[in-house]
């Protein structure tokens, strides 16, 4: 125990003393004897005070302006003329205050904003002063982590695991190009070896013969893919330098108040991986626990990876294992790291990489890949089945997107075909996050569900997937999108008020858009990133523990939405063929703007025993 | 005391009014005539950006073979190269105070010692290191530390104030109260009426008008001197004044240091008091003397604008600023901009 002080507290300002009384409780809490002395003395009367009470410690709080400095500079003189600096430690406090301030000043600290009375009590304790280490100490959260995957609506869940059932049959003895990738990826790449630039022979050898075009003219003639070019050195070194200057000066926050949930996801995917690390490092720092990487839309339809440090992309980051391995060393070790391979000619390979590189989580879905994203669907019925099966194996977590809604996909069909494929993953030993779409959809736009508010049907979303199976949710993606414009204070505040109603229903995570994502034409900038990791911040301190009440109607219109999903998973098992109930339309269909993708058709064959 | 150990204060009446600017242009001189010079400072020095009007400021850039004394936080933030060469143990808000020696030039951030005391251990500490010069930064008004330097120079402008004839006037009465005459004769570390029935009061400083009225009811005709170890402030001043002058001449006032009179309160007003009691035969003596060297003016002040709630720079007459403290004062006034020569005479350094 530190022996008890004698600590003055003078408020120069009129009322800005709320941090000195809180410090005071502090302080009193300690045992210290503490004196809060009237607002606004002159400094001589403070000097007085400091020989009339024997203090040891004094500490000011004060605003400053023009010629404030030079009075607390005058106050600090005559501390040091009357005899009395070597016997009183001082201490200053206010919102423009830095150690450097402190420094020019005479002080002995310091105490901007963000201060904790913790930090100001050792400081009187004459506990050796370290700059306020701001930021808090993080870990990586295990969203899935509790959930049993049971349903609840026992009835509806056995239809699901039905119709998964069928697609194990129909799935494992086929395979796709994507598929034997994966597979040599999964079997000849060693990652340490090529992290080493020892080669992994076998796989050099293998994997060109299994790619596309593209991918096979970079390997054999060294053709890069028209959008893209390398690094220059002098980028290369400009990059290891930006990472070696930032990483020791990023403190990591928290936007969560009391809750812990939902954790909070921000995509990045300017193109260039430097910019990336760049917005990875904003998104830390503003209280971002989690990152997701945007591959361009190109290579969904590219049958294999490019290699090399590659940037200039225009829409999202191309995934190679250099681009990916570098943006893993510029990650805090506490952020999640989504890497999507949702829907596109590469999703097991890409769930493969992604984990030998380090990530954290994927994304899969079926349907969305097959109704929104473009892939033939008896192609991503396979390679879905075999990503699920890698992601269980490197035990990646990964959600599954429901973004065909944003194509206008009604909610109940684009709900069954998650929880088919979440039923899938269940089976095949992987853990699934259902992923609803938490925005203004364009099915809520024609039928009006959201006509007066935003929380209702959303709401009802939440409730019906909760009634039928327990398993993480994860609603994005992004939230509140389509409710954004490019107003950046309408963007944020959406955005905010969509995570506390995400937070008011419990939710396990969200993904949140920047600002300026719908408007930006281009990269998104840093401070429109800023904006919506702030209102969500904000938000969450706003609402605390208590939360937001839906109407009724939320409740009937889960009941409907439930019973509608049972419909369309009733359709699937009377076709008798799940990827033939993609082709129909019968998980969305043309009309509701979900058009089956061609890319990759007529690539899946037996497995030959 | 010899010339490699001679320490000169650089103090300013507010901020911005030309510290730095005046020691670079001391710094840079002494690198031309091949002397060594040493650095610390007793605030916070060299950052890019004033720290309250968020205007461009000038950084400190150092040479080879420059000593430096400052917080250990400032050698990553600075471009220069420093090789530590003693650790002090003098804590500041940016760390243990470091001594280190220039390797590479660069730009220098300097923070040093808060304090007096602390500020002489890192002097001595210098000093066996044998610097021709060691100059110590000021801090924005701060004075309080510059009474461990052997003379100082005092940066002086519109920053203070944009009103030239108030700017001279105050260099003036600084002037003044810094020509004070040397009190020799005996001290005592608390107020104390030397003549009489010698009284001794439990206070060093007057702070209170109760300490006031405890020391007029004890003055007496007998009263020679009164010893004031302290700081009075101004109004209390003004009391004492009073009692002292209706006493008449004869009586002589000792403080510990002209820094300490100055900090009473305006040094204007002060100056008229002491002046007004020198009529009446009332001498005012410094026991430890610190010559006022010389005074560097500027003209540049950063403008408040309220329509932007910002600031933006400007200057008044340099030609009349110059002129006009120039014949308000006794010692030489420079404009470094201008004539920065005369500084360097007024420290001794010859071409």
């Amino acid at each position: 125990m530190s022996k008890k002080k004698q600590v003055l507290l003078a408020p120069l300002d009129p009322v800005h003393d709320i941090g000195l009384k809180m410090i005071r409780r502090g302080l009193e809490h300690g045992g210290h004897k503490t004196h809060l002395l009237p607002p606004d003395l002159p400094a001589e009367e403070i000097i007085q005070e400091i020989i009339n009470r024997d203090a040891e410690t004094v500490l000011i709080s004060r605003t400053l302006g023009y010629g404030v400095a030079e009075l607390l500079a005058r106050f600090v003189d005559l501390v040091d003329a009357a005899g009395l600096r070597d016997k009183v430690t001082l201490g200053i406090g206010g919102m423009a205050i830095r150690p450097e301030l402190a420094a020019e000043l005479g002080f002995d600290a310091g105490f901007g904003p963000g201060t904790t009375v913790e930090e100001a009590v050792a400081f009187v304790e004459g506990k050796e002063f370290k700059a306020a280490k701001q930021g808090v100490e993080k870990k990586k959260v295990d969203i899935t982590s509790g959930y049993s995957y049971q349903f609840i609506n026992e009835g509806l869940g056995r239809k699901i695991e039905q119709v998964a059932e069928l697609i194990i049959q129909w799935a494992e003895n086929k395979t796709s190009p994507g598929v034997r990738r994966a597979v040599v990826r999964d079997e000849l790449w060693d990652v340490e070896r090529w992290r080493n630039r020892q080669g992994n022979s076998e796989f050099d050898k293998e994997y060109p013969q299994l790619c596309g075009e593209q991918p096979r003219n970079y390997y054999f003639k060294g053709e890069l893919h028209p959008k893209t070019r390398r690094f220059t050195r002098e980028e290369v070194i400009a990059l290891e330098k930006f990472i070696h200057e930032t990483k020791p000066r990023v403190m990591l926050n928290r936007l969560q108040h009391t809750k812990s949930r939902p954790v909070v996801f921000n995509q990045y995917g300017t193109g260039c991986p430097f910019m990336d690390i760049g917005h990875i490092k904003v998104s830390e720092a503003w209280g971002a626990d989690g990152v997701v990487h945007f591959d361009p839309s190109w290579g969904a339809r590219t049958e294999g990876f490019f290699d090399g440090f590659l940037t200039h992309q225009e829409d999202g980051t191309v995934i190679t294992p250099a681009n990916l391995n570098r943006i893993h060393g510029g990650l805090e070790p506490s952020t999640l790291w989504q890497v999507r391979a949702h829907r596109g000619l590469n999703t097991p390979e890409t769930v493969v990489l992604g984990a030998k590189i380090g990530a954290d989580l994927t994304k899969i879905n079926i349907c969305y890949g097959s109704l929104g994203a473009g892939t033939d669907p008896e192609r991503l019925t396979v390679d879905g089945y075999h990503a699920i099966r890698y992601a269980a194996k490197y035990k990646m977590p990964f959600d599954v997107v429901t973004n065909e809604e944003l194509a206008g996909v009604p909610a109940h069909k684009a709900f069954a075909g998650m929880l088919i494929v979440s039923a899938l993953a269940v089976k095949l030993g992987g853990r699934p996050m259902l992923q609803p779409l938490f925005a203004y959809s364009p099915e809520a736009m024609i039928s009006e569900q959201m006509e007066d508010n935003y929380v209702d049907f959303n709401a009802a979303k939440i409730y019906a997937l909760k009634s039928i199976i327990d398993a993480p949710i994860w609603p994005g993606a992004p939230i509140g999108f389509l409710t954004q414009t490019e107003d950046r204070v309408q963007s944020s505040t959406t955005t905010a008020l969509h995570a506390c109603l995400a937070s008011s229903l419990g939710v396990d995570a969200i993904s949140i858009a920047s600002s300026d994502e719908a408007y930006s034409g281009g990269p998104i900038a840093v401070p429109s990133r800023t904006d919506t990791l702030k209102a969500v911040g904000e938000g969450f301190r706003f609402f605390g523990g208590t939360g937001i009440s839906p109407s009724e109607r939320a409740k009937i219109w889960a009941e409907e939405l439930t019973e509608s999903i049972e419909a369309v998973v009733d359709q699937v098992i009377d076709t008798g063929d799940f990827v033939e109930a993609l082709y129909q339309g019968v998980l969305g269909n043309r009309e509701e703007g979900a058009y089956p993708g061609r890319a990759g058709k007529g690539t899946v064959r037996q497995v030959e025993s | 005391m010899s010339f490699s150990s001679r320490v000169i204060g650089i103090a300013g009446t507010a901020k911005n009014t030309g510290k730095t600017t005046a020691t670079n242009f001391i710094l840079k001189e002494m690198h031309k005539r091949k002397l060594t010079p040493a650095l610390t400072s007793i605030g916070y020095d060299g950052e890019r950006l004033d720290n309250v009007t968020g205007l461009p400021k000038p950084r400190v850039p150092v040479v080879p073979g420059t000593l430096v004394a400052v917080a250990h936080r400032c050698l990553p933030v600075s471009t220069a190269q420093v090789e530590v060469i003693e650790e002090t143990g003098i804590s500041t808000p940016l760390g243990p105070v470091v001594l280190g020696i220039i390797k590479k030039a660069g730009q220098m951030v300097v923070a040093g010692p808060n304090k007096s005391s602390s500020l002489r251990v890192i002097l001595d500490k210098l000093t066996v290191y044998k610097p021709h010069l060691i100059l110590v930064d000021g801090a924005l008004n701060r004075i309080a530390p510059m009474v461990e330097t052997q003379g100082f120079i005092l940066a002086t402008g519109a920053s203070r104030s944009s009103d030239i004839t108030r700017l001279a006037y105050e260099a003036h009465s600084l002037d003044y109260l810094f020509r004070l005459p040397l009190y020799q004769g005996d001290w005592y570390n608390y107020i104390t009426l030397v003549g009489g029935d010698q009284i001794s009061f439990d206070f060093s400083s007057v702070f209170t008008r109760s300490q006031v009225d405890r020391i007029i009811a004890k003055f007496s005709p007998a009263v020679e001197k009164i010893i004031i170890p302290g700081v009075v402030r101004e109004e209390l001043w003004k009391e004492l004044a009073g009692v002292i002058s209706a006493q008449g001449a004869g009586v002589t006032i000792a403080v510990a240091d002209p820094i300490k009179l100055a900090l009473g309160g305006s040094v204007g007003n002060l100056h008229r008091l002491f002046e007004g009691l020198g009529e009446r035969g009332v001498a005012i003596k410094v026991k430890r003397p610190l010559p006022l060297l010389a005074i560097s003016v500027n003209p540049f002040y950063p403008k408040y604008r309220f329509e932007a709630n910002d600031y933006h720079p400007a200057y008044v007459d340099a030609e009349r600023l110059h002129k006009a403290v120039a014949r308000a004062v006794t010692v030489p006034v420079a404009d470094v901009m201008r004539n920065g020569g005369l500084l360097l005479e007024a420290l001794g350094i010859k071409e």
